[in-house]
């Protein structure tokens, strides 16, 4: 494992993170593999990037807001051969009740990275974002999507 | 010793005052908003995201609440770049700062408080009591600049006097 493969991941989760608080879709989807799974507090698993949008992205982020990936907590395993890493990282957002009263809104995410070559960004291919327990499992907030 | 009821008056008159400069920002034009005036951090809009900013790294201090998207006092200034959407972030968060003052026990404010402070570089120590109301502190200081920059500019914010709270013509 070298430094630049955990940099990648950790990149990654930065890139992730605007792009889930801007609630930007489009860009989002390039961070991932058309072919990623994935599941949710929530969410059954699904597979497909557009469903995976569609089932979980669509229902959340709009609804959330200053979600924050803690990455003084990721802790990451890369494979020998560098062209699969997993990332497990502490995230924060605000969730908001029917009456729009906010409530802290923590939790994790175990990603699993590929590439086709060591010099290649990562691309997530499987995602499991779960709430803290305790946490309300559904946020009412109504932001509009950047894309 | 301050007291929790301090805080929840102090949050409420946090929201009360933001509503009002805010308003009183509205109504003058994104230019108006962005044009340097000479305050420390030059802008009403400048001012306004450093003021959100410093909410935003006490409350994650004090409550684990997600941190400020920028990391440096500097970068602040910036950190969100369209009114609207810093007018939104403001009514969200006051929101949060409320729900924290609600729910505060008197223990909390007799303990001390360790943090990494970026701006001094160092760790440092202090009563949470202080910090706390430092936060409303720096609060009313950076929109006492806001309240300047807004009435050179030609609008008028409401009352700011913190006995009138209850007085208030809307909540």
């Amino acid at each position: 494992m070298e430094q630049s493969d955990t940099d990648g991941i950790a990149e990654w989760f930065s890139s992730w993170d605007r792009l889930v608080d801007g609630v930007d879709f489009v860009p989002a989807r390039e961070l991932f593999s058309d072919d990623v799974i994935g599941f949710g507090t929530r969410m059954d698993t699904v597979k497909g990037l557009d469903r995976l949008e569609r089932d979980q992205w669509r229902r959340v982020w709009p609804t959330i807001d200053r979600f924050r990936f803690d990455l003084s907590t990721l802790e990451c395993v890369i494979s020998p051969d560098r062209l699969q890493g997993i990332g497990i990282v502490v995230w924060r957002s605000t969730g908001y009740g029917k009456d729009g009263t906010p409530f802290d809104r923590p939790g994790r995410a175990t990603v699993v990275f590929q590439r086709a070559d060591a010099r290649d960004a990562w691309k997530a291919v499987h995602t499991h974002i779960s709430l803290a327990p305790g946490t309300p499992q559904q946020s009412f907030g109504a932001r509009p999507a950047a894309s | 010793m301050i007291t929790p009821e301090y805080l929840r008056t102090m949050a409420a008159y946090n929201r009360w005052q933001n509503r009002s400069v805010y308003a009183a920002a509205d109504g003058l034009d994104d230019g108006e908003r962005r044009r340097d005036r000479g305050a420390f951090f030059g802008s009403i809009h400048a001012t306004l995201n450093h003021l959100l900013w410093g909410d935003e790294i006490w409350m994650s201090r004090f409550a684990g609440t997600p941190g400020p998207r920028a990391a440096t006092i500097p970068e602040s200034a910036g950190q969100i770049e369209g009114w609207d959407e810093l007018k939104r972030q403001r009514v969200s968060f006051d929101g949060v700062i409320e729900a924290w003052a609600a729910d505060i026990a008197p223990e909390w404010l007799k303990g001390n408080m360790t943090w990494f402070s970026v701006a001094a570089k160092r760790e440092i120590t202090a009563p949470r009591a202080l910090l706390a109301t430092h936060m409303f502190n720096h609060q009313t200081h950076h929109r006492g600049q806001v309240h300047a920059l807004l009435t050179a500019a030609g609008a008028h914010p409401d009352d700011t006097d913190l006995m009138l709270i209850n007085s208030r013509s809307e909540d």
